[in-house]
């Protein structure tokens, strides 16, 4: 192998330098020639006689020289552009078959490019960051998140990491000038930034410790985006104070533009000291309490640390607090996680694996599906040329040289038809951008960064497909052309398909795995169609039309909770006047909206097993009006009422499945539950409302929740439900111009129909998203099987015209001829239909956490889509099969 | 002295990469050598050698470096590479089972 080493460069010299190498031997064959004359001069000859002595015994320099030159012509490279120039004649003298296969192959490929390029910016692409690899999500269970406390233990008595550093996201107003807008912040610790190996674009990163003592003043770093959509990249505004949610706060510097924060797919606008917890977010117990659970943990591995050793470093700590603070960190691990790996970060979950493997599957699917077609026409086109193979060969082409003929042409083709899955590939990421965008931009305030561009992976992901591809597509039709046999075919005519493998052919092979790829496409396309149907078919628990839901949150501008409920009765007040208002109500958040917090909840009369927590329920603040806006049913006891204030004693109100987990077969009314200890305090329960969403994102199955009174448990952030008799989008104007005259500087944090909420990012866009991909490449799969399947029917009845003639001079009807070429397509379908049951089956039950309730092996889909797929292609061997019925029978016996 | 031996097809490669196995040589001095060391029996065919000499640099068996020669002029010196000091041993062992074997079979009667 070494002689690689020799051979390369001078492989380069011969190619590039032509006019060196050539001077070169020139001066090496003179010395020869004067070396030789010297000594003939030496023998006595005159030097003339010597001259032509000497250019005798050489041999002639020219010839001599031209046979060195062939020494260097044996040249791979030299061959390869060769073969490329004649794939590219060839290329062109079959222009119009090359476009067809071209597009096919970038059908294919862009769907592969597109998905890819997905998937890359989601989940591979690392941080931009200082050396990336070494960033771990340290994953607290059961939590997820670290208290401060905890984080200075483990930074103090870990000796794995160099650095832990952690952030906390949340929301915001931000105001300057008069003008409050929502804002999106990491709160993060002091040495966030800097263990990142972020530098500023301007002015200055928080410090380590900077902005981790009570006391200290707000400081604020502002993202690149922030910083040019709201000043416009006003350099002067470094050491300018801002309010955020009306607490005053320092502009230290601004992140350079490919630093996004650490969040999954948002662009933060910017970076608070640690202080904005307490300061912004109100979490008094936020230095001190370990049960104050707001941070999200990173570390940067030390070099040469292995993740195991790393790991088991942080179970010895975790131990060890769990001895120290048993009340607290008595169940407390910490799991290390590479970054990557805990994406979509922080919500650390390997179900995003389990679909990003599957979308890779899908579109590999529709590849091998536009392959095979492919593989199809060329083994056909094959047959044609094996003349052509056979003149070369004769001509002295051996048969690897043919071979690497073959397969230089169809990797020119994938070639280009990767350059166009390209083109395709960016055209379907911009679409799906938008058609996010779409449902993103409404739904809030909040920049999504998902970046899909094209970067070196997702080239190497397609050129590996082109290759791929180029090869599979080749090899056949290359060992065919290098078996030639020159004798027969020359004497033939060129018409022989000796391709036989059995009755119908390698050609009929391909077939069968063409119906069968695309019937697995088809099957999953169904599935999720069916799975996007039942999701949209069920039950709610509200009713969504003409509700719109309006997102505020008073602290942003420093009230405090008297401020803040007079301003929202206020509110309440004036939107229930508005023309088109048939009524209003608040609560903390709705269905499909903002996360709702959970509480430990305690029976009364239940205790607890020792040792065991209390399980947790998630619930919202409402007020009396919510269940008359939302049209949620209630199926027994009463809603709350205006006197259920302060004063009065506290109630709630369950749903079924909490009324089910809590008090199994009993009636949960007048029963009592505490969410702070088993002794109490104990709030009644006073209705029961009926199952639907209540999570912040679309679930398939009900959670027990449960409903406080608003005036009992009052929020600062709330939101307006409003429901119209006009399109509730009309009266967010009138919204506006009511919060503006009650509270100028007031952001609105959303505004959103209860319907964008419902097909939004967490609502049923995902499975209509799913649904839609999977469609497109089921349909795709499709067409590609159906012109597979009359590619093959019609070429096998062009190559049986000869017997079609004889047998319809011998009396075979028409439909005899029509039976026989039909049945060759069918009988390949039907194969192809089994084995593709077979494969979806295997291939549904990794979709079965996707589907909404939907069987995997769900019945319908299974036969509806095999006999759509029988039908389509008995329709695609039906045409060929009657123009097959025209065939004269004289001209069909003349032929040739 | 009688008239010098053509050589035998395909040893060529053989005598070639012999001779410069020892130092750093010239075409014509790698010609020179041969005659020599042959005591004039094996005479290179000059028109020959170049092409040797090409085609072992190409297959990377030899490489070739410009320097003076001894009278101030250029030349170019060829010499062995590591892969090629491999191939010379393989095939001198080759070309002496050949020769034992031929000689037994000339030994016989």
């Amino acid at each position: 192998m070494m002689r690689w080493l020799y051979k390369l460069p001078l492989r380069f010299r011969s190619l590039f330098r032509k006019n060196r190498v050539e001077r070169e031997l020139s001066d090496e064959l003179g010395f020869h020639l004067e070396k030789l004359i010297e000594e003939k001069v030496a023998k006595g000859m005159t030097a003339e006689e010597a001259r032509y002595a000497a250019l005798r015994e050489l041999g002639g320099v020219d010839q001599v020289k031209e046979e060195c030159r062939d020494m260097r012509r044996v040249n791979f490279i030299e061959t390869t552009i060769q073969d490329i120039r004649y794939g590219l004649r060839m290329a062109g003298k079959w222009r119009g078959l090359t476009t067809i296969l071209a597009i096919t192959l970038a059908l294919g490929i862009g769907v592969n490019t597109a998905i890819f390029s997905v998937l890359n910016g989601w989940l591979l692409r690392p941080l931009p960051v200082r050396a990336p690899e070494q960033i771990m999500v340290l994953a607290y269970a059961p939590e997820s998140k670290f208290s401060y406390p905890d984080l200075l233990d483990f930074e103090k008595q870990t000796d794995a990491f160099s650095e832990l550093f952690a952030y906390a996201p949340g929301g915001a107003g931000f105001s300057t000038g008069g003008v409050a807008t929502e804002f999106a912040y990491s709160a993060v610790t002091g040495n966030y930034l800097s263990a990142l190996g972020v530098k500023p674009l301007l002015g200055r990163l928080l410090l380590p410790g900077e902005g981790e003592k009570p006391g200290e003043e707000l400081l604020l770093v502002l993202g690149y985006s922030f910083w040019q959509k709201r000043f416009g990249g006003d350099a002067a505004i470094v050491g300018k104070r801002v309010l955020i949610n009306g607490k005053p706060a320092m502009i230290i510097g601004v992140a350079p533009k490919e630093f996004h924060g650490t969040f999954f797919a948002i662009d933060m606008d910017g970076y608070l000291s640690l202080n904005a917890v307490p300061l912004v977010q109100g979490s008094s117990g936020f230095w001190t309490d370990r049960r104050d659970r707001e941070l999200e943990t990173l570390g940067r591995l030390k070099p040469g640390v292995s993740l195991t050793r790393a790991q088991s470093s942080l179970n010895v700590i975790a131990r060890r607090l769990a001895a120290q603070y048993p009340a607290t960190d008595k169940d407390a691990t910490v799991r290390v996680i590479p970054e990557r790996m805990a994406r979509p970060a922080p919500f650390v979950t390997n179900f995003v694996a389990v679909i990003a493997s599957l979308f890779l599957v899908l579109p590999a699917l529709v590849l091998l599906l536009a392959c095979l077609n492919v593989a199809n026409i060329l083994l056909a086109r094959a047959t044609v040329r094996l003349r052509e193979m056979a003149i070369r060969a004769a001509l002295g082409a051996g048969r690897g040289r043919l071979i690497r003929q073959m397969l230089t042409e169809t990797l020119l083709l994938t070639l280009l038809g990767g350059i166009g899955g390209v083109v395709l590939g960016e055209w379907a990421i911009s679409a799906t951008g938008s058609m996010l965008h779409s449902v993103t931009s409404t739904s809030s305030n909040i920049a999504y960064r998902l970046d899909s561009s094209f970067d070196w992976r997702v080239f190497a992901y397609t050129l590996g497909a082109v290759v791929l591809s180029g090869i599979f597509l080749g090899i056949w039709p290359a060992f065919r052309a290098g078996g030639v046999d020159v004798n027969t075919v020359l004497h033939e005519g060129g018409r022989s398909d000796s391709a036989g493998v059995g009755r119908h052919g390698v050609r009929g092979v391909l077939l069968v795995a063409q119906v069968a790829g695309s019937l697995m496409l088809l099957i999953v396309a169904g599935l999720f169609v069916r799975s996007l149907e039942r999701a949209e078919h069920m039950y709610l628990g509200f009713d969504p039309d003409h509700v719109l839901n309006v997102m505020l949150d008073a602290r942003q501008i420093g009230y405090d909770e008297v401020h803040a409920k007079a301003f929202y009765q206020e509110l309440e007040n004036r939107v229930r006047a508005l023309p088109g208002v048939q009524s209003a109500s608040l609560a903390f958040t709705v269905p499909l909206g903002m996360p709702s917090p959970g509480s430990s909840i305690y029976v009364e009369g239940h205790p607890l097993p020792p040792g065991q927590l209390a399980p947790g329920v998630a619930f919202n603040r409402i007020d009396p009006a919510y269940f008359e806006t939302m049209r949620a049913p209630l199926l027994e006891g009463r809603t709350f009422r205006d006197s259920d204030n302060e004063t009065a004693p506290p109630v709630a109100i369950v749903d079924q499945t909490m009324a089910k987990e809590f008090w199994p077969n009993q009636d949960p009314i007048g029963k009592r539950f505490s969410m702070k200890s088993p002794a109490g305090p104990f709030i009644e329960v006073v209705g029961l409302a009926r199952d639907g969403q209540t999570d912040w994102h679309f679930s398939l199955d009900p959670h027990a929740y449960f409903y406080l009174p608003l005036a009992q448990n009052f929020a600062t952030f709330l939101s307006l439900q409003v429901r119209t008799t006009v399109p509730p989008e009309s009266l967010v104007r009138g919204m506006q111009e009511q919060i503006r005259d009650l509270a100028p500087d007031l952001p609105i944090f959303d505004a959103r129909t209860m319907q964008q909420g419902v097909h939004g990012l967490t609502g049923l866009f995902m499975f209509r998203l799913a649904a839609t991909l999977a469609g497109v490449m089921g349909l795709l799969g499709l067409t590609l099987a159906t012109v597979g399947v009359y590619g093959v029917v019609s070429f096998g009845a062009a190559q049986r015209t000869r017997e079609i003639g004889i047998r319809m001079a011998l009396g075979a009807t028409r439909s005899n001829v029509l039976v026989a070429v039909v049945r060759q397509g069918f009988e390949l379908t039907l194969i192809g239909i089994a084995s593709g049951l077979v494969g979806a089956f295997a291939l549904s039950r990794l979709l079965r956490s996707m589907l909404a309730g939907v069987n995997p092996g769900d019945p319908g889909t299974f036969i509806g889509v095999s006999l759509l797929l029988l039908t389509v292609a008995l329709l695609a061997s039906y045409i060929p099969a009657r123009r097959a019925t025209k065939v004269d029978p004289m001209v069909a016996l003349r032929y040739e | 002295m009688g008239k010098p031996t053509d050589l035998v097809q395909g040893t060529l490669d053989l005598l070639i990469l012999k001779t410069v196995a020892l130092e750093p040589m010239h075409g014509w001095g790698i010609a020179q050598r041969i005659r020599q060391v042959s005591k004039e029996v094996l005479q290179v065919n000059q028109g020959a050698l170049y092409p040797a000499l090409h085609r072992l640099e190409q297959s990377g068996w030899i490489k070739a470096k410009w320097r003076e020669s001894d009278n101030n002029r250029r030349a170019k010196y060829y010499s062995l590479t590591p892969a090629g000091r491999n191939y010379l041993e393989q095939e001198e062992t080759n070309w002496k089972r050949l020769s034992t074997a031929i000689g037994l079979v000339l030994e016989m009667s």
